[in-house]
């Protein structure tokens, strides 16, 4: 036991080694944070450059009728600056101080009529310039205030003038209301959606890696040599684990890298939520990453052990491939309805199971006995394919430089046994 | 007799078809064994089964004195014929990586490993990668590989395949040096004058099946002074019982058939009134001995 637990560990430190010093995981490991990085870099270079992000420049206010030469608190946000006189407002307005002036005549109770003072239009431009709509709201709002506030106390006129904000409480299934805001619930969805299409990927890119890595020594008889060194189980058991870590540094670097890095975008998006870390459900997306990718590891084990040459093993990837391509198609019907008897079926399918289960679990679709049940599973399946893997790497060296058909790899698994 | 390798009976049958029949042969310590038989003939996997890669249908095999457990097997070097390390890899990275899976600290493994590329003159490529190396190269790399742990036993699958004359004479030379120093070498050839040079004893296969297998000199005496060397002019015009004729550094050199004294062409030179200026008779090259018993084999089935 020790003696295979020492091989192991070479085998273990040798793949990871060289797995991840190859050019083509260093690129994959760190695409996503500078995708991250470079998307951050383009916002900020373009609100830095773009004039609709400066300052917006407050709005002059004539009022010519009734003394009404001054703006109350609570229409502050508005931005007003008053003006004495119709001169000021446009000494103003050419000097840049003001973007546009409205001037309020002495008739205006009588007429309704405003002037709107602005540089805007010329000879090149659109015909019949307008106020903006934020900027014909402000006026609308300081005209009702200033019409009654004789009549009001300032507290309910400025209720009345500004309206409510809206807050949201969402109702748990207790009839409590849930703590989280529905930011943060959208929050957890794109986290897990994320995260779930990035495990699936590591998974696939990680089977595949096995498969070639196994088909290339294979192909030039590094496996003989290997085999006369170390017991197959060891040579299996430490390339799976090797390219099981090397995936799991890499999905780490990516998920870390969407933790850190997107918030940082979300704060110069004002509309952007916020990115919540849950972390009972990290440890969930770990188990289920682990459970899926031992079932395609040792299913590419067994596939590259077949392979004659390391492109054979590359096209035969798709054994794994299209199945989790699946798995990442029914997303959509699986969010739809989490709690449905298809996101249900999908949870025990091992292929689609980690990607079903880390959805259903972001949305509490799914229990904890649901999810060690799918996890028992994926685990039960892997290790009834390890054993078979096992056979068809043993059969595979009986059947060196043979073209593989399904009556020779039968007769070999036989011979196997 | 305590041999490094000895395989008894030993039967191998894929898609019920026998690749080794029945086949044994014992390495002693310190000996040098050639494994003959043209290709296909079942020599790799026999070689195979030595090193307990696949096990054989019935017959068995002793590693150094024993079954071949994982321990007999770290005193093992194996060359494979298909030669190809990690690409990708440092060269000074794969045999450290070759002599940590023998058992060796990490520390000897290096300096070993520093030690055997200054042997085969590729010191100065420790740090490069194997795909920056030429294929005569990756092959001195891994025929190191094979021998960094200082093995007992020594297998190597058609070393000198691909190998320019100056690296196979650089590879006999090493071979000579682990002979030396009490390890035993089994290869397997096409190069009938390696196998001259180096080995004591061969076995030579066809089909799975042993053809001869024995101390060279002895098969040759055995098989009788049937090799006829003539320098003359010309040949006669006709030469009974002989089965192959060459002429080769002026001389022609004749194999005659069994039963056949060489007297017979020195006959027929003086029946044809041909001046012979030299006459001497030798004993057949294992290159003879290998086409006719082969030739022999295929013409019986």
């Amino acid at each position: 036991m020790l003696e295979t637990l020492s091989e192991m560990r070479l085998i273990f430190a040798e793949e990871l080694r060289r797995f991840t010093r190859s050019k083509g995981y260093i690129i994959l490991t760190l695409a996503v944070p500078t995708i991250l990085l470079v998307v951050m870099g383009v916002i900020l270079t373009v609100r830095a450059v773009s004039p609709g992000r400066e300052e917006p420049k407050p709005i002059g206010i004539v009022a010519l009728f009734n003394d009404w030469a001054f703006a109350p608190d609570d229409l502050q946000r508005f931005r007003f600056l008053a003006f004495n006189t119709r001169q000021e407002g446009i000494d103003a307005l050419i000097k840049g101080t003001v973007k546009e002036v409205f001037v309020i005549p002495e008739d205006y109770l009588k007429a309704g009529r405003v002037e709107w003072l602005h540089g805007k239009g010329g000879a090149l431009s659109g015909l019949d310039p307008g106020p903006s709509d934020s900027s014909s709201a402000a006026v609308r709002a300081y005209l009702r205030t200033m019409l009654a506030i004789e009549e009001m106390m300032p507290e309910l006129l400025a209720r009345a003038v500004v309206g409510a904000t809206v807050e949201s409480v969402r109702i748990g299934e207790d009839g409590l209301p849930v703590e989280e805001d529905a930011d943060t619930e959208v929050g957890t969805i794109v986290v897990s959606l994320v995260s779930t299409l990035l495990l699936v990927f590591s998974i696939m890119i990680g089977a595949a890696s096995l498969g070639e890595a196994v088909a290339e020594e294979k192909e030039n008889r590094m496996i003989d040599v290997l085999l006369t060194s170390v017991k197959l189980l060891s040579l299996m058991a430490g390339k799976v684990l090797a390219i099981g870590t090397a995936q799991l540094i890499m999905i780490t670097v990516w998920v870390g890298s969407v933790v850190v890095i997107a918030p940082r975008i979300a704060d110069v998006i004002s509309s952007a939520f916020e990115f919540p870390i849950d972390l009972g459900l990290s440890v969930w997306g770990l188990a289920f990453f682990l459970a899926g990718y031992f079932v395609s590891a040792v299913i590419m084990v067994g596939v590259g052990a077949l392979a004659i040459k390391v492109q054979e093993a590359n096209q035969l990837a798709f054994l794994v491939i299209i199945p989790l391509l699946a798995s990442i198609y029914v997303l959509g019907l699986i969010l739809s309805n989490p709690d449905g008897s298809l996101a249900r079926v999908l949870s025990f399918i091992p292929f689609t199971a980690p990607s079903a289960m880390m959805i259903r679990l972001a949305v509490d679709g799914a229990s904890v006995l649901e999810s060690l049940a799918s996890l028992a599973v994926i685990v039960l399946t892997g290790l009834g394919l390890l054993w078979v893997s096992a056979r068809v790497f043993r059969a595979s060296l009986l059947m060196y430089g043979q073209r593989m058909n399904l009556r020779r790899v039968i007769r070999a698994l036989r011979e196997a046994g | 007799m305590n041999a490094a390798l000895e395989i008894k009976d030993v039967t191998k049958v894929y898609d019920s078809r026998t690749v080794v029949d029945d086949v044994s042969l014992a390495v002693e310590r310190g000996e040098t064994f050639g494994l003959l038989g043209p290709n296909g003939s079942g020599k790799t996997t026999t070689i195979r089964m030595a090193l307990d890669i696949i096990r054989p249908e019935s017959g068995s095999v002793s590693l150094l004195g024993g079954m071949p457990t994982r321990e007999a097997l770290t005193r093992v070097g194996y060359l494979p014929e298909e030669r190809g390390l990690y690409q990708k890899s440092k060269v000074i990275d794969i045999l450290v990586y070759l002599g940590r899976l023998k058992r060796m600290d990490a520390a000897t493994v290096r300096a070993h490993a520093q030690e055997m590329l200054q042997r085969v003159g590729l010191y100065e490529y420790r740090n490069k990668k194997v795909q920056a190396l030429s294929r005569g190269m990756t092959q001195l790399v891994q025929f190191a590989g094979a021998l960094l742990h200082k093995p007992d036993l020594i297998i190597l699958d058609e070393p000198f395949a691909g190998l320019d004359p100056l690296n196979v004479q650089l590879m006999k030379e090493i071979l000579r040096e682990q002979k030396e120093r009490g390890a035993a070498i089994v290869f397997s050839t096409h190069q009938m004058p390696d196998v001259e040079e180096l080995c004591e004893r061969v076995l030579l296969i066809n089909d799975g099946q042993t053809l001869l297998y024995g101390r060279l000199a002895e098969l040759k005496r055995a098989r009788g002074m049937r090799s006829v060397c003539v320098t003359a002019d010309r040949q006669p015009e006709s030469m009974l019982g002989v089965v192959d004729a060459k002429f080769r550094n002026g001389s022609f050199e004749y194999l005659m058939g069994k039963g056949i004294k060489p007297d017979e062409v020195l006959r027929a030179y003086l029946d044809a009134s041909i001046p012979v200026e030299r006459y001497e008779i030798g004993m057949p090259s294992l290159n003879q001995i290998f086409i006719e018993e082969v030739s022999r084999a295929r013409n019986a089935k």
